[in-house]
């Protein structure tokens, strides 16, 4: 017991993730089924990211037919050189493999998240300072928070390939926090490469790292001028600063020729465009309703055919309306945008799965030090309530639909909405936290009033 | 082994057609077999023939006009259409009449041989064919689209000398020679009935009065055991001297198995009431037995049966007064066993002598009695059929399943069959959860779905080895659909089409049958999740609702933090909302 | 937005810090009463046919006449089957099957439990509709041995009667499998799962063959349980049993049917739980209620139709009761008038409820109206947790209400006309300590799943033994957390414990009502006294030496004996409520031997996937434990 407190004391790091792997690895090992039948769960695999879809796409890739002439594969098609290089999963050795595979990419995501808490980026930026900013979580704490919250986990033996872009994103993000552009663009291309909405996250993410190289110039400045008032540090190191249009564009070439390369490497493995339609098309126009706990199924299984197209537009349009103004009201705390239209994201895309929420979940923690205010003033709890209800519930209501008979599509479809309410509710939240943290700082005696509208 | 007579009629009839001179050819034959376990085979087969240049001058004297017109508007080649209800027992019957090549999936199963030089003007004319035939035959053809409808590759074969008919009609219109397409459509669930069964019978030239077509009604033929329909047109070539000789002709047959006690009840009382216990034959040799308790012995023998009781009417006089060269009815049943012919009618014994053969009277009505009897070589051994195919569904609920199908080679020799599986689109089949539990499969073609454009299309040369089962398994997902694609009565599950397997002729020296021979698996049915189709308004709301709140919740994070702002920088506010502190300030 | 301001003022105020108890009082009580409304005048609604296909009883029936001396016959070779052994039993089935033209199988099954072994044989034979296309079939069964396991010497005959007797049809649109199972509830339950499945795995537990012969999609079945012996008797009524396995019913529709015909059709009078001639009033729609509660929290199978629900196909049992004027045929007519009904379905039966509570043959309350009363259960636990959260997130408790004292700053807080004033400390939160507590609960919630395995893994001779072992050990486990966990934990931490097992217990309970409704209210109320678990006022008697640290006594308000006063009943009422002797009661009321129970049990979960014991164990198990912790958690903290 001490060594094991010891332990904790000294590399809580070492411990956490080790403990991480060897729990996967060994619910692998103990039930051998539990894989391919979490692999078959509607919560975590969609049409976009299923395991067993991507099965079906490497047998045709392999038999030399092309996978995206058809219905069924639509995911990014360099995963398929990379997965025919890995043991068919059918095997028990095959399986264990593609879930190591998967833990590894669920410990690099970690400590991805581990950089990021780190990197302060939270609670600093060149125009503003959190007056909680020791208040900040551990980052221990977001890593155990990643590593073992049941969506993670659950997902990981799942083996959807979004969690691939869930990697990507939070590497764009923590190079983002650690100001190298190149970089954090090029892994954003990769994610939305993969997954499309992930081009969401651009402005917010440009702004970000924007904010991070300004805040490394001022930092470098203050380092061989002699100290001053920040404020002055500021005034002066204005014209030091690159210019905003011209790091814009510089990131978008980044982003538009890396997303141009991926295209083409594509094009190289496969014979024919066909999987341009077949890969982007389907997030697009949703043909395949496979119930999922997004908000997107049911809506268009009961749509009139003559207005589809246009809800599709709407829906789209509405997921990319936040991405904007979120990052220009929160240009001061630029991580809590991204943090922010990242759960967005998550909720509603039109293949929403769990994997994602529990990424967005743990990445949510970065801001952790303004959860004060919003427990203490919003409904953080009752929230999680609701999660946890539906956790439970929406399994049952799916098992009543589909397999007693005995429910319809409405008791899933109810408990889905209540799913993203809940999730709505926690970022709303979250956001007025971060908000409210930055009006206090202007307004000291504000502090520990509740709002009311008027 | 008897039963070779019956594979070998079609043969008979064809040479019979090859020999005539006179293109214009008309040919009516019904063959007669009592099968096992009380029940009679009953296969009818109507064949007229037109020479290519009076087809073409759209001049027909037997051949059935109205379809003629649209053979020849379609650019058809070759056409097999048919209507096919209820199962052929080969444990009990033995192997498949006319070896299974004038049988369908049940429903309604059309194939065809287009001339076309583009794929997109094959799919129109092929959409015109099922359209103006489903209007001929009464039938919902028409719902056979680019969905439903799959290109075999290996699964047909033409049976008319397709080439050689190119050339002439090239010779005789020169007409641009196209390619020619095999499109091939099924349709599970249609209900084959007696409205399908008139607009048949109007194709013959009899119209179903005289002749044996007399004795189709559709009450006993919609009653069988199993029944099918078929109508088949292909060119038939051959070489005259020099050049060639074509002729169309068409073959309708119409196969059905009879319950020899159940087609005999009186057509006013059909229903079978429990029997007066007098009637019952029951077994004195157990201890129980008395006058209230029997326990009814199974019946042995050959049952009694009179053709005009069995189909419910008399068979007319024949239907062309030109006495024709070939026998009429033909009856399989063995030379012991009385048959009283309740006309003048000559009867001739064929090879051995287990057929007897009839010509039907120009004048008078024609009918057959065969009393009860006991044979002495009792039950003829059924020829046992070439494989046997089983196909279920396997799983439960509405979200995944399997397909699995039982293929049994019961002969000493290994076989090759191709198995043809034409998938709707809202099944998924996971090709490499395929898998086979014994045997090889030598050829794969595979042609995956695309969401409500196209179906499925597997095609399998598999090689079964001797005297075993192979069991074909594969995993399938349920789409949902939207809520207009459901038909009505949405909970019963969506039909899926039969499997069509082809048995390749065997080598001879292994004692294999040298004749190919076809089977087909039953349909299935496919429970799709249903959405609920009544409160779609309330389920939008809601959603509308939380996307609002969505929007709402965002802003008012904003908001709010304003509203303080004022509210707290008002001073009105600061009045009356420290009063105490004031007090105390002051 | 004003709404929800208004409520986060209300939050704050101390009122609200009072109220859940009362609150989650009140919803328990509510809960409780609302199964004793139900049954009153006005709340039931009357039965209806919604499925306009099914036809109930509109056909002529023809099943008698010279079919009578048949069936005289058969349950004489029946009987003399009996005597045979059983293999030449099965192939005596098989034969009468296949000599009226049915295609006949057997097959084999045989499971492992607790060291013992269930094996037998499924006979059953298929006819083949003439006109029907095989997509579709039903299932007419007559297990050899009923329920009770009595041989069904009448029940047996009829089916093969009735075998003899549809076979001469040819007006069914759907195949029909007549099956003869060996015993009621594991040869159902293996013939359905075979039917289902591809190919039999063959595990250490579990050994089903497939099927040789399959039909289509089965979309009804009907059992019949008829144990007169070889020289028949009448019978009085015909009982309607309908309880699936893990809760789960049958569409009303057949439920409906199956009454109808017998009432109206055939005019014999058929029963539900076996509930005698019923008046329709209150006490005997309450009896009903209460006795459907129990077998559907059960949970185990009730009779060979029981299997056939997990596999969403609508089936029941007919049971012949008593001794009456009604002959075999009255039977056989209404079972062929049940086959023509389900042969009318054009589709799958769903247009009636799937959820109802009967309160008798013709009365029923559906979901909407009895679902209410577990989630209100459920929901008076989440209250608690609800509360448990705010008040572990405020300050340690304000100086004693004893002393007035003005708190040095006090906000206003007004809203509208409402104006509260409360001390600043209430606004403020504390950072929660939440590992430990998640910590202890995830641990006690695996730890349920080890009386689970032990319980259907241990053979079956020392069933009984273990379990008294566990039921010690369940015992002693909460007073050792309390007393090693009582030092490292903050009163806060304990709280959020509380907190957090009783939310997931509410969670947990409202989600099994929508499958078992009976199950979730009855483990509901007994968990209910668990949210009042709050640490018992220290105990200085029962202190260990060990922990008798050197403590200044220091004086005490109230004496010891007040607090044993106070403790001693809650100990006990919360030792009643523990699963272990829950179930030694429940085994004592009804008068079965442990062993026998336990045995059943392990059966029901290896065999016929029943999950009661895992709710048991590993869902009410575990908030016991983590509720006795908290409450011994005061006893034993040290001074």
């Amino acid at each position: 017991m001490e060594a094991l407190t010891r332990v904790y004391n000294d590399h809580p790091k070492t411990l956490l993730f080790t403990s991480a792997a060897v729990i996967r690895i060994l619910l692998a090992i103990a039930w051998p089924a539990l894989p391919d039948l979490l692999t078959s769960r509607v919560e975590i695999s969609t049409a976009v990211n299923s395991f067993k879809r991507l099965q079906e796409g490497l047998f045709l890739y392999d038999h030399g037919l092309d996978p995206y002439d058809g219905g069924i594969f639509h995911q990014a098609p360099l995963f398929l050189p990379l997965f025919s290089l890995l043991p068919s999963p059918q095997e028990s050795i095959g399986r264990l493999i593609s879930v190591l595979l998967y833990t590894a990419l669920d410990l690099f995501s970690a400590e991805l998240l581990c950089q990021i808490a780190d990197s302060g980026a939270a609670t600093q930026s060149t125009s503003y300072t959190s007056p909680r900013r020791q208040r900040t979580w551990r980052s221990i704490s977001v890593v155990a928070i990643y590593l073992f919250n049941p969506y993670t986990l659950l997902t990981c033996l799942g083996r959807p390939t979004t969690i691939f872009t869930t990697f990507f994103v939070l590497l764009s993000i923590s190079h983002a926090c650690q100001a190298r552009m190149a970089t954090s663009a090029f892994a954003l291309a990769v994610a939305s490469y993969i997954s499309l909405h992930p081009a969401f996250l651009l402005p917010p993410i440009g702004v970000l790292c924007y904010d991070r190289v300004c805040l490394q110039r001022i930092s470098s400045s203050s380092q061989n001028a002699k100290p001053t008032t920040s404020k002055a540090n500021v005034t002066i190191d204005q014209h030091r600063f690159p210019s905003a249009l011209q790091f814009a564009f510089s990131m978008l070439t980044t982003y538009a020729s890396t997303t141009a390369l991926l295209l083409a490497l594509s094009r190289l493995l496969l014979p024919s465009w066909t999987f341009i339609p077949s890969v982007y098309l389907t997030p697009l126009q949703l043909p395949d309703l496979t119930p999922n706990t997004g908000l997107w199924w049911y809506f268009f299984t009961e749509m009139f055919e003559p207005f589809r197209n246009f809800f599709l537009g709407v829906f789209w349009l509405h997921m990319f309306s936040y991405s904007i103004p979120l990052s220009l009201r929160l240009r001061k705390q630029p991580l809590a945008s991204v943090v922010l239209m990242w759960g967005i994201c998550c909720v509603l895309e039109p293949y929403a799965h769990i994997g994602a929420v529990g990424g967005a979940g743990s990445l949510l923690c970065c801001v952790g030090h303004v959860f004060e205010l919003s427990t203490a003033h919003r409904y953080t709890f009752p929230a999680l309530a609701a999660l946890l209800y539906c956790t439970l519930l929406g399994p049952a209501f799916h098992h009543l639909w589909i397999y007693a008979g005995s429910g319809n599509a409405n008791f899933f479809y109810a408990i889905t909405l209540v799913w993203n309410l809940g999730l709505f509710i926690l970022l709303t939240d979250t956001l007025y936290a971060v908000l409210r943290d930055e009006w206090e700082c202007e307004r000291p005696e504000g502090k520990g009033k509740d709002v009311r509208q008027i | 082994m008897k039963l070779a007579v019956l594979l070998g009629l079609p043969a008979t009839i064809l040479s019979a057609v090859y020999a005539a001179t006179d293109p214009h050819e008309y040919r009516e034959h019904l063959h007669l077999k009592p099968l096992p376990g009380g029940s009679l085979y009953a296969g009818f087969s109507f064949n007229a023939t037109t020479s290519l240049g009076s087809y073409d001058k759209q001049h027909y004297r037997y051949f059935p006009r109205s379809l003629a017109q649209i053979l020849h508007y379609t650019h058809t080649a070759e056409l097999h259409l048919r209507f096919s209800l209820g199962r052929w027992d080969e444990e009990t019957w033995g192997s498949r009449p006319r070896s299974g090549l004038r049988e369908g999936g049940n429903g309604v199963e059309l194939w065809a041989w287009l001339e076309s030089d583009a794929e997109r003007k094959a799919e129109e004319r092929w959409s015109d064919l099922v359209n103006s035939l489903s209007g001929l035959f009464c039938a919902s053809l028409n719902f056979i689209d680019s969905g439903k409808t799959v290109r075999p590759l290996l699964s047909f074969d033409p049976e008319g000398s397709l080439r050689e008919y190119q050339a002439m009609q090239e010779r005789v219109t020169g007409r641009g020679q196209g390619e020619l397409q095999l499109l091939h459509g099924m349709l599970p669930h249609e209900v084959v009935c007696t409205e399908n069964l008139t607009p048949f019978l109007k194709l013959l030239p009899c119209k179903g009065k005289a002749g044996i077509s007399s004795l189709l009604d559709g009450h006993k033929v919609f009653d069988s055991e199993w029944q099918t329909m078929s109508v088949d047109v292909r060119p038939a070539c051959h070489a005259s001297g020099t050049s060639w000789e074509c002729q169309l002709e068409i073959q309708q047959t119409v196969d059905m198995v009879l319950n020899t006690e159940r087609s005999q009840r009186p057509h006013d009382d059909p229903i079978p009431r429990p029997k007066p216990i007098e009637e019952i034959k029951c077994d004195a040799s157990k201890s129980y037995n008395g006058e209230d308790t029997c326990y009814p012995v199974a019946f042995e023998g050959e049952q009694e049966w009179t053709l005009s009781k069995i189909f419910g009417r008399p068979l007319r006089a024949s239907c062309l007064a030109s006495g024709s060269d070939t026998h009429d009815v033909s009856l399989a049943v063995p030379s012991e066993r009385t048959v009283e012919v309740i006309s003048k009618s000559t009867v001739s014994h064929e090879g051995d002598n287990s057929t007897r053969s009839y010509y039907l009277p120009d004048d008078t009505d024609f009918d057959l009695h065969l009393p009860q009897q006991v044979l002495a070589s009792n039950q003829q051994e059924s020829e046992t059929a070439s494989v046997h195919a089983s196909r279920q569904i396997t799983g439960y609920g509405q979200e995944r399943g399997g397909m699995h199908t039982t293929l049994h080679n019961p002969h000493p020799w290994p076989q090759d069959v191709i198995y043809l599986e034409s998938l709707p689109w809202f099944l998924r089949p996971y090709v490499h959860t395929l898998s086979l539990s014994a045997g090889t499969i030598k050829k794969t073609y595979y042609t995956p779905l695309l969401d409500r454009q196209r179906g499925t299309q597997l095609e399998l040369l598999i090689e079964l080895p001797a005297e075993s089962t192979v069991e074909l398994t594969y995993d399938f997902e349920k789409a949902i659909l939207r809520y207009s694609e459901y038909p009505p009565d949405a909970n019963r599950g969506f039909d899926i089409p039969a499997a069509v397997i082809r048995v390749l002729p065997g080598n001879s020296t292994l004692g294999a049958p040298t004749r190919e021979n076809y089977l087909r698996t039953t349909s299935l049915l496919l429970p799709l999740p249903t959405p609920d189709f009544t409160k779609v308004r309330q389920g939008l709301a809601g959603l509308k609702k939380l996307l609002a709140k969505s929007k709402a919740g965002v802003n008012a994070g904003d908001e709010s933090n304003g509203k303080t702002m004022q509210e707290s920088s008002s001073p009105v506010k600061e009045e009356n909302g420290r009063p105490k502190e004031h007090k105390k300030s002051r | 937005m004003g709404l929800l301001t208004r409520l986060l003022t209300a939050r704050s105020s101390p009122v609200l810090l009072r109220l859940p108890p009362y609150l989650s009082a009140l919803c328990i009580i509510a809960g409780a009463a609302w199964l004793l409304v139900l049954p009153l005048e006005g709340n039931p609604r009357a039965t209806y046919i919604s499925e306009n296909a099914i036809l109930p009883g509109q056909v002529h029936t023809y099943f008698g006449g010279s079919e009578h001396n048949v069936f005289r016959a058969y349950r004489q070779e029946v009987w003399q089957l009996s005597q045979r052994s059983d293999h030449d039993r099965i192939a005596g089935l098989e034969q009468i099957l296949q000599e009226n033209g049915l295609k006949a199988a057997a097959q084999p099954y045989s499971w492992q439990v607790a060291g013992e072994e269930i094996a037998g044989t499924n006979v059953y034979g298929l006819i083949q509709g003439p006109r029907a296309d095989a997509t579709e079939a039903m299932v007419l069964i007559a297990a050899w041995r009923n329920f009770a396991g009595d041989i069904n010497y009448s029940g047996v005959a009829l089916v093969l009667t009735l075998a003899r007797y549809l076979k001469r049809w040819s007006i069914w649109s759907k195949d029909i499998v007549v099956l003869i199972p060996d015993d009621s509830t594991y040869g159902p339950e293996a013939w359905v799962s075979a039917y289902h499945s591809t190919t039999s795995t063959v595990t250490s537990t579990r050994n089903i063959t497939s099927l040789p012969i399959k039909a289509g999609a089965l979309q009804g079945a009907v059992a019949i349980d008829y144990p007169a012996g070889p020289w028949g008797q009448r019978f009085e009524k015909i009982d309607v049993v309908y309880d699936g396995i893990n809760g789960a019913l049958p569409n009303l529709d057949l439920l409906n049917t199956a009454i109808n015909i017998a009432n109206n059709q055939m005019g014999v009078e058929s029963t539900l739980h076996n509930v005698p001639n019923h008046q329709d009033n209150y006490l005997d729609r309450l009896t009903m209620l209460t006795k459907g509660l129990i077998t559907q929290s059960v949970g185990h199978a009730t009779g060979p139709h029981s299997a056939f629900m997990p596999y969403h196909i609508d089936a029941i049992t007919l049971r012949t009761v008593g001794d009456g004027w009604h002959d075999e045929m009255t039977l056989g007519r209404t079972a062929e008038s049940m086959i023509r009904s389900i042969n009318n379905l054009l589709e799958h039966l769903h247009q009636s409820f799937f959820f109802y509570v009967l309160l008798g043959p013709y009365s029923f309350v559906s979901i909407g109206n009895y679902l209410p009363a577990a989630v209100i259960v459920a929901g008076g636990l989440t209250v608690t947790a609800l509360a448990m959260w705010i008040r572990s997130g405020k300050a340690a408790p304000s100086p004693a209400p004893g002393k007035k004292q003005v708190p040095e700053k006090l906000e206003v807080l007004t809203d509208g006309d409402v104006v509260a004033v409360v001390p600043k400390s209430e606004l403020e939160t504390h950072e929660r300590k939440m590992f430990l507590p998640a910590l202890i609960l995830v641990g006690v919630h695996l730890g349920g799943f080890v009386p689970l395995y032990l319980l259907n893994n241990i053979s079956a001779p020392n069933l009984p033994l273990t379990f008294y072992n566990i039921s010690a050990v369940t015992l002693i486990l909460p007073l050792y957390l309390a007393t090693h966990i009582a030092r490292h934990t903050s009163p806060q931490q304990l709280q959020t414990l509380q907190s957090f097992s009783l939310l997931l217990l509410g969670a947990t309970l409202s989600t099994l009502a929508t499958l078992n409704f009976s199950l979730a209210f009855l483990v509901g109320l007994l968990c209910s006294p668990l949210s009042f678990a709050r640490p018992l006022p220290r105990l200085p008697l029962l202190q260990f030496p060990t922990k008798a640290t050197p403590t200044t006594p220091k004086p005490t308000t109230d004496p010891v004996a007040a607090r044993l006063a106070i403790s001693l009943p809650a100990i006990l009422l919360y030792i009643a409520i523990s699963p272990p002797a829950v179930l030694l009661a429940l085994n004592a009321y009804f008068g079965k031997p442990l062993a026998w129970t336990l045995l059943e049990m392990a059966k029901g979960w290896c065999a016929q996937g029943v999950w009661t014991s895992l709710v048991i164990w590993a869902v009410w198990w575990p908030a016991w434990v983590v509720g006795g912790t908290v409450m011994l958690s005061g006893t034993f903290r040290a001074a």
